[in-house]
């Protein structure tokens, strides 16, 4: 029980000029069970994905059985007994759960797949999972958590020492969790080592023997369970945040701007109420999950009709409004950038001109280059976008001026209302910079700006007032010259509370 | 969900009725349509579309298309035909025939695998290259092929005719090959998700490139019964016919979408319903014309319906 199975040690790893891993240590005892939390980007995948065999580590060592190892691919990684799980689930639909269990190691006996031979299997390898799934469903017709339940006994079939779940729980009910969890426990019991990715802080107490804690490419803590508790968790994850200078220090008067009454959008936000005055950054803090993305995304209509009011200043009358017509004067700069705000193979004037199509149009709804030349010099200028020329594809662009060109294209839109959603994430320190500094001009100019970022310090830097969300509620309203500690803490109770 | 099974379960026998109803329904005008000599008869005639719908259902399952099939078949058949008239073996230039099947196949793996042309994009482009290659070995003239020929062509035991078993046989071969091989089962998973199949370790590339080769062979093959039927090899041969497979796999119940279907019932069904559509119009003396006009609202159907069950398991999943 107390043999390492595996030791990673001072894992470095660069990509380009951005430090994924700086000094990460990981240890793991058979059938033990560790978790792996910290916020976006703190280099979990990174680290996991070294483990895996899918990236090689620039410099560090990783010792498996006490052997120092090499893996230059997944499947080098299974022939260590080491099994990833992803997040995204590796399923055929139109396939059986049996073909799909098997899919890259069907037995046959000259050449033939015998049914019978991987069923019979297939059964006996579910029900050491404590599942009754039936081997010849199709996977189409199954949950989500019985998806997964494939996928881990797929793992199984290579006998893997040790396993990888990254964010198992991350879309299933709690019903399923709670078998997830039997299974947890059943393969601990046969003596296999797990690595638990995931962001929910309150189920690692239920499942864990211990925590690896991450921060910015550094394993910064490893601790036994019963040795720690949410709170400090969390404490660890966000880490100190030395002296925040405010972006934005005087006061304001109270203009409000918009008001969402009890928007209720299926399971994606419950019950939120909140106002947002003209020209002000309301942050918007929670954890990964706590459905942060999901709430901008509803007020503006994104996610099908939520129920609820959206109420905006009419000339000094509060005028119920639908999420369409918010959308249409709202910028969405997406989490997702390289996916969602922009279009990586069109160049920077195809990307710019896209939002403002009828700006560009002349007669006859003919797009006219010279206008769309000019907005894209507009742009490049406004917010000095380091391109050669407008004609330079985005997917060329550093990840910096990528999200310099979001911005320009919705700013071109004269947006009221600017949603940001994380939109500094992977970006270097000075890009950083730039785009909060681009924010807070917003403001300053009368912008009102919803703020989602899993950094703490930039979020202190530039809100005005904060609304706490946890678990897809609203659960608190906190003001800007909140502290680090009771930002912190406005969070962990809510974390506990849950759990209790 | 479960009233969408149930109308999935309705779309996936309305062919087979279908087929019935119209069946009966030129059994009522004509009764000698139902007699046991029409209905081998039509087996006989569809033979040469159910070989090469076969290769085509392997290569829809896998989500992709390949159109050139149709000129696989004269290109294959050119070459052999050539080959006779110069003094080859029957034998010979049979299975020379069967490797030109093969190699075009080939050739169309590679651009689809190696230099990833799009399939569609990739098998229209060789499907006017390899057309203007055989008419180029024929000179676009009729090749008359050796009087055996045709005695083998239109060969039967009693009612049974030769090509209708070998096209059995095939048939339930590549359905084996799809059903109860690993091959198989990376086909359906590449139908499934391209990158996922890839992501778990399977052998993407090699299974697309060698799905295109059984189907240049099967081609030739298909090739080989209908100019046999005819005992001639003409620059028309095959001409049209990619696209008549498509349909016989869609009405077939394949899905274009990749992943679902049986190739031995789905290749039977469809030709089947396409040969009794032909032959029923026929009976009836109605304009060959009519039957295309036909042919055309049944591919329509075919796809709505397909376009609706998809439409319900991409709402379930």
């Amino acid at each position: 029980m107390n043999k390492n199975i595996l030791q990673m040690q001072n894992i470095k790893k660069t990509y380009g000029p951005i430090n994924a891993l700086s000094n990460a240590s990981i240890l793991l005892k058979k059938g033990s069970v560790v978790a792996l939390v910290g916020a976006n980007g703190a280099g979990k995948s990174t680290l996991m994905n070294i483990l895996g065999g899918i990236t090689t580590p620039d410099d560090g060592e990783v010792l498996v059985n006490n052997k120092k190892v090499n893996f230059n691919s997944p499947v080098d990684a299974a022939r260590y007994g080491i099994q990833f799980v992803h997040q995204e689930l590796s399923i055929f639909k139109t396939m059986t759960v049996a073909e799909n269990i098997f899919i890259n190691q069907f037995p046959t006996q000259f050449g033939i797949i015998s049914k019978q031979v991987i069923e019979a299997t297939t059964r006996q390898l579910l029900a050491e999972l404590g599942s009754n799934l039936n081997p010849h469903h199709y996977v189409e017709s199954l949950s989500t958590g019985d998806c997964q339940m494939v996928v881990i006994a797929r793992a199984m079939l290579g006998n893997p020492k040790i396993l990888i779940l990254d964010e198992p729980t991350s879309s299933l009910s709690k019903y399923e969790k709670e078998k997830l969890n039997l299974v947890i426990g059943r393969l601990k019991d046969a003596g296999v080592a797990i690595i638990y990715i995931t962001h929910f802080i309150s189920e690692i107490f239920e499942v864990c023997d211990s925590v690896t804690v991450m921060r910015n490419g550094t394993t910064i803590s490893s601790q036994a369970i019963h040795e720690t508790d949410n709170s400090k968790i969390i404490e660890l994850m966000l880490g100190d945040v030395a002296s925040i200078e405010k972006k934005r220090r005087k006061e304001r008067n109270k203009n409000i701007f918009l008001k969402v009454d009890k928007l209720q959008n299926e399971n994606k936000v419950k019950e939120a109420t909140f106002e947002l005055n003209k020209g002000e950054i309301l942050g918007i803090w929670g954890l990964l999950g706590s459905g942060r993305t999901e709430l901008v995304r509803s007020i503006i209509g994104l996610d099908g009709q939520p129920k609820g009011t959206i109420l905006i200043n009419n000339h000094g009358k509060l005028t119920p409004i639908s999420a369409e017509y918010l959308s249409g004067i709202t910028a969405y700069v997406s989490e997702d950038r390289r996916g969602e705000g922009v279009l990586l193979p069109m160049s920077v004037l195809k990307n710019t001109a896209l939002p403002n199509l009828q700006k560009v149009s002349g007669n006859f709804g003919m797009i006219m280059l010279n206008k769309a030349r000019n907005l894209a010099t507009r742009v490049i200028k406004s917010l000095s976008i380091k391109v050669s020329n407008f004609d330079q594809k985005v997917g060329t662009l550093s990840g910096g001026n990528q999200q310099k060109i979001v911005f320009g294209k919705w700013l071109e839109t004269e947006p009221y209302l600017l949603i940001l959603d994380e939109p500094t994430r992977g970006l270097d320190i000075s890009a950083k910079g730039e785009i909060l500094k681009i924010a807070t001009d917003l403001a300053n100019n009368g912008v009102s700006i919803l703020f989602i970022s899993s950094e703490l310090e930039e979020l202190m830097k530039i809100s005005d007032r904060y609304l706490i969300l946890s678990e897809r509620h609203v659960v608190a309203e906190l003001p800007g010259d909140s502290t680090q500690d009771s930002l912190i803490s406005a969070l962990s109770k809510t974390v506990q509370g849950s759990a209790a | 969900m479960n009233l969408d099974f149930t109308l999935n379960r309705a779309l996936d026998f309305a062919f087979p009725i279908f087929l019935v109803l119209v069946s009966l329904g030129f059994a009522l005008v004509e009764p000698s349509f139902l007699s046991l000599e029409n209905i081998f008869g039509m087996l006989h005639a569809m033979a040469p579309i159910a070989v090469i719908s076969t290769g085509m259902a392997l290569i829809v399952i896998m989500g992709k298309l390949d159109i050139s099939l149709g000129s696989i078949a004269l290109v294959s058949m050119g070459v052999s035909a050539t080959l006779l008239q110069s003094g080859y073996g029957f034998i010979s230039s049979s299975v020379i025939a069967l490797l030109v099947g093969a190699t075009l196949g080939a050739v169309n793996g590679f651009i689809i695998c190696i230099l990833k042309v799009n399939p569609l994009i990739a098998t229209l482009g060789t499907m006017l290259t390899f057309r203007g290659l055989g008419n180029q070995i024929t000179d676009a003239q009729v090749v008359v092929l050796p009087d055996g020929f045709r005695a083998l062509g239109n060969f039967s035991l009693g009612i049974i005719y030769f090509d209708t078993v070998i096209c059995l046989v095939l048939l339930i071969l590549v359905h084996a090959l799809h059903r109860r091989t690993k091959f198989g089962k990376v086909v359906t998973a590449i139908g499934n998700d391209e990158t996922t199949a890839e992501r778990v370790g399977l052998p993407v590339t090699r299974t697309i490139f060698f799905s295109f080769v059984i189907a240049g062979m099967l081609a030739s093959i298909g090739g080989f019964f209908a100019s046999a039927q005819v005992g001639a090899v003409t620059s028309f041969l095959g001409k049209g016919l990619e696209f008549t497979a498509v349909a016989v796999v869609v009405v077939g119940g394949i899905s274009l979408f990749g992943g679902r279907g049986s190739i031995l019932w789905g290749v039977i069904l469809g030709s089947l319903t396409f040969e009794v559509i032909r032959s029923g119009l026929n009976y009836l003396g109605a304009n060959p014309y009519f039957y295309q006009l036909i042919g055309g609202v049944v591919i329509f159907i075919a796809m709505y319906a397909a376009a609706i069950k998809t439409g319900y398991s991409a709402n379930n999943s």
